[in-house]
């Protein structure tokens, strides 16, 4: 599930950074300044050409792990209620199932939030 | 709410001068204020004054430290701060020396510190591009031994709650009240923090932990260290946690291959550690406590975000803070055998 503020909500902050709107608080050095907005359209621009397939994905597998359907935002919080409980300690039946379950939304959110953190130069 | 809302207006300003003069024994005379960039959690501003005479006769440049508008959930107030710098100054760390400090909201509305300025460079992404720093590695390992070489029980640090089960299964504890608190569920950390609980070692050496000790909490003029910043998470825990906290992937500034904070490679700065505190690190411990670590800074990436959520801090910064967290997600799964 994508983090918030998401994409639309961070363009939504720099139209108001470029209209002058004072309760936006901001860094005074004006290169990081710059360097802030250039990666908050890059998140947005991202998220936009992805559309909503990562989210279905997610759905889907989640739908399929957890045996039930619903908004994304439940199932996520009965996944991490369960896995809290120890439902998904290794050993159990779902174990890998999840592990690639999160593997691949985790991944599919940094190709998002910040790509070049999937460099091979980063280690992941 | 911190005076830096808003321009310091006069009326701080001259409350600010009536305080140095009563403390200072001597007329005041404020030189210079302003804010300093940086500091999420805390408000630093530059603090130049003239005294005329008395015992602190001269000029002298200060920083001075009060709350933000909202703050990160187990970061210490100012007056608790004070004390923390004021002790590892005590025992040799190298820190900007401290001042004084007000407890009271009569003078800026919150209370604040005083300490003196040093200089030199902290930021992280400039500091890595520098090369291997092995001087300073080493000088950082040998300051981390000295602040573990606080030891509780310690009568002017006994406002930090000294463990009662294992260091570990307190942090587990605490970050999960931390994402209940924030509302969002979060599958990769949880997962992060049930294995987190699986493997908890037990309790062992209980030393003062800095717990933001990384690079872009000192500072460095000419490849040499000139203070160590930000004491405002300090309490009791085990040393594999520091270590860890500043060996962590998630604080090397991109520089993944130097594992020592970015600057050097890891065995400089462990050799130091051990040299100059007399242990053995316990390599597993540090395993452990880097999983911790992404743990932990995903958990605070997403607490300084909600600042923003909140409406009570909006800033773009804080609001990209929060798409930090599906990296350190991804580290999380990859430390943990999430299935890569």
């Amino acid at each position: 599930m994508r983090d918030r503020p998401m994409g639309e909500d961070l363009l939504g902050i720099i139209a108001r950074i470029k209209d002058g709107d004072p309760s936006v608080r901001l860094p005074e050095d004006g290169r990081y300044k710059e360097l802030m907005i250039a990666n908050a359209e890059a998140i947005a621009a991202r998220q936009k050409e992805a559309g909503d397939g990562p989210e279905r994905r997610e759905q889907e597998d989640l739908a399929r792990i957890l045996g039930n359907k619903g908004p994304l935002s439940d199932l996520n919080r009965a996944l991490a209620a369960a896995i809290r409980r120890g439902e998904y300690d290794p050993g159990t039946a779902d174990f890998d199932a999840l592990g690639k379950h999160l593997w691949r939304t985790a991944l599919e959110r940094v190709r998002e939030s910040n790509p070049k953190a999937l460099r091979p130069s980063s280690g992941v | 709410m911190g005076v830096m809302d808003r321009e310091v207006s006069g009326d701080s300003k001259a409350r600010l001068r009536d305080f140095l003069t009563d403390e200072a024994g001597g007329a005041v005379e404020i030189t210079d204020l302003r804010r300093l960039p940086g500091g999420s959690i805390q408000e630093n501003l530059l603090l130049d004054i003239s005294v005329a005479d008395g015992e602190w006769a001269g000029d002298h440049e200060l920083v001075l430290r009060l709350d933000a508008a909202s703050s990160v959930a187990a970061s210490h107030g100012r007056a608790e701060e004070f004390l923390l710098l004021k002790e590892a100054h005590r025992a040799g760390v190298t820190v900007p020396t401290p001042c004084l400090s007000s407890a009271g909201d009569g003078i800026l509305g919150g209370p604040f510190y005083v300490m003196h300025r040093v200089r030199g460079e902290a930021a992280g992404h400039r500091l890595v591009k520098q090369g291997p720093m092995e001087a300073l590695v080493r000088e950082l390992g040998a300051e981390l031994a000295r602040i573990h070489s606080i030891t509780p029980p310690h009568e002017v640090l006994s406002f930090l709650a000294v463990p009662d089960v294992s260091p570990a299964q307190d942090a587990v504890a605490r970050y999960r009240r931390y994402l209940d608190d924030l509302g969002d569920a979060r599958p990769a950390l949880e997962w992060g923090l049930r294995w987190l609980e699986l493997k908890a070692p037990g309790k062992s050496e209980i030393v003062l932990c800095h717990r933001d000790f990384r690079t872009g909490n000192y500072m460095v003029e000419d490849g040499r260290l000139t203070g160590i910043l930000d004491w405002e998470f300090a309490g009791w825990g085990e040393p594999e946690e520091d270590i860890a906290w500043f060996c962590a992937k998630c604080w090397r500034f991109g520089a993944v291959d130097m594992e020592a904070g970015g600057i050097a490679p890891r065995e400089s700065f462990t050799k130091a550690y051990e040299e100059a505190s007399g242990r053995t690190i316990d390599d597993s411990r540090v395993a452990y406590w880097e999983v911790m670590a992404h743990v932990r800074w995903a958990v605070i990436a997403c607490q300084q975000a909600a600042r923003h959520l909140s409406g009570l801090e909006e800033s773009l910064e804080l609001a990209l803070t929060q798409h930090v967290v599906p990296e350190l997600e991804l580290e999380v799964l990859h430390l943990t055998d999430g299935a890569a």
